[in-house]
């Protein structure tokens, strides 16, 4: 399925993003995407996102990972209180997303 | 209370300008733990927000110990008890060790490589299907002819835009080879932004690097580039690997 991410990265014109954009994309690309990570503790939300931006495939990776983190952890406490049904709407609720 | 870990550093000298601020505003102190210190600030449990002033702060913080060390940089979102931080850094200090050292007076630069549609690339790849296509429709002809085709196509330009990719990857390293340290490339044959690299380069090396990757840059004209840097080493933190592999973890 593509994402309204990905949808907006086909249409980008790179050569038309200002050098701010690019810098925090970079920034982004970097804080989301790598660095050292003590196993299981990463502890982000995608609910209120401000960060709207066109263009490069490191913007789409860095949401993607957020939503799978997300989708994890929220799994995980679906699971502890033992309810399938809510996992499923969550998921549903995240592909639409 | 819970802590947001920043950086870990083995730099006795490492400071956080009291100025800076880390993610929501709060205050960033170094805790001691074993030989490292790592940048710290009190965080409740609930989840970071990934927004503008947040992801800004998380960089910010470390970039201002980067000015004059190089850290091991946390990802954003690290948030854990400081029990468990400690533990963590018990069990892994051999790990991280080895990595700090690694990382020592040297930096991480960032190198994107994008091809667009009309630089030629792509177009040599749906070049050769089309006169194939015309051929086989002359001869044979039909449903299972075409999609027989339109699988053809489809290997054939993979192949193509992979070889491609395959030699622009190739064509850099060369060029820069003798400036890195290390290296982390990502390729994607099928994506706009085709080959992402990550150089370690010693802080010395720098003037070095930015000219061979200038010339690099002007040799190939057909190819978009997006350079930043110096970065914290972000690519090169991740000590999972060596740590399964010298304690036999899986």
């Amino acid at each position: 399925m593509t994402s309204p991410f990905e949808s907006v990265m086909a249409e980008a014109d790179l050569e038309g993003l200002e050098e701010s954009d690019l810098s925090l994309l970079e920034t982004l690309d970097h804080v989301l995407n790598s660095g050292l990570v003590i196993a299981g503790e990463i502890t982000i939300s995608v609910a209120d996102i401000d960060l709207i931006f066109v263009g490069l495939n490191v913007l789409v990776s860095s949401v993607e990972k957020a939503h799978e983190v997300l989708r994890d952890r929220e799994r995980r406490a679906a699971m502890t209180t033992g309810s399938e049904s809510e996992v499923s709407a969550q998921e549903a609720q995240h592909e639409m997303g | 209370m819970k802590l947001y870990a920043y950086f870990v550093s083995d730099d006795p000298g490492v400071r956080v300008p009291e100025s800076v601020t880390g993610v929501g505003g709060s205050s960033v102190r170094l805790m001691k733990a074993e030989d490292l210190l790592v940048g710290v600030s009190e965080s409740d449990d609930a989840p970071v927000a990934i927004t503008r002033d947040n992801v800004v702060a998380h960089e910010r913080v470390i970039r201002s110990v980067f000015e004059h060390t190089t850290p091991l940089p946390f990802r954003f979102g690290n948030i854990v008890g400081e029990g468990q931080l400690r533990s963590y850094l018990h069990s892994h200090q051999e790990a991280l060790q080895t990595r700090l050292l690694l990382l020592r007076g040297r930096v991480e630069m960032s190198v994107k490589v994008i091809w667009q549609a009309s630089n030629g690339v792509n177009a040599e790849t749906e070049a050769v299907p089309v006169a194939t296509a015309s051929y086989l429709d002359q001869t044979e002809g039909g449903a299972g002819a075409a999609f027989l085709m339109a699988k053809r196509r489809e290997f054939l330009g993979d192949k193509m835009l992979a070889d491609k990719a395959t030699e622009i990857t190739s064509w850099l390293k060369e060029r820069l080879g003798s400036s890195i340290c290390k290296e982390q490339v990502s390729v994607r044959p099928r994506d706009k932004l085709v080959v992402a690299a990550a150089h370690l380069v010693a802080r010395t090396s720098l003037g070095r690097y930015r000219g061979e990757l200038n010339k690099a840059r002007a040799e190939r004209p057909e190819l978009h580039f997006l350079c930043s840097g110096p970065w914290p080493p972000y690519s090169f933190a991740n000590i999972d690997l060596e740590f399964k592999t010298h304690f036999g973890v899986s």
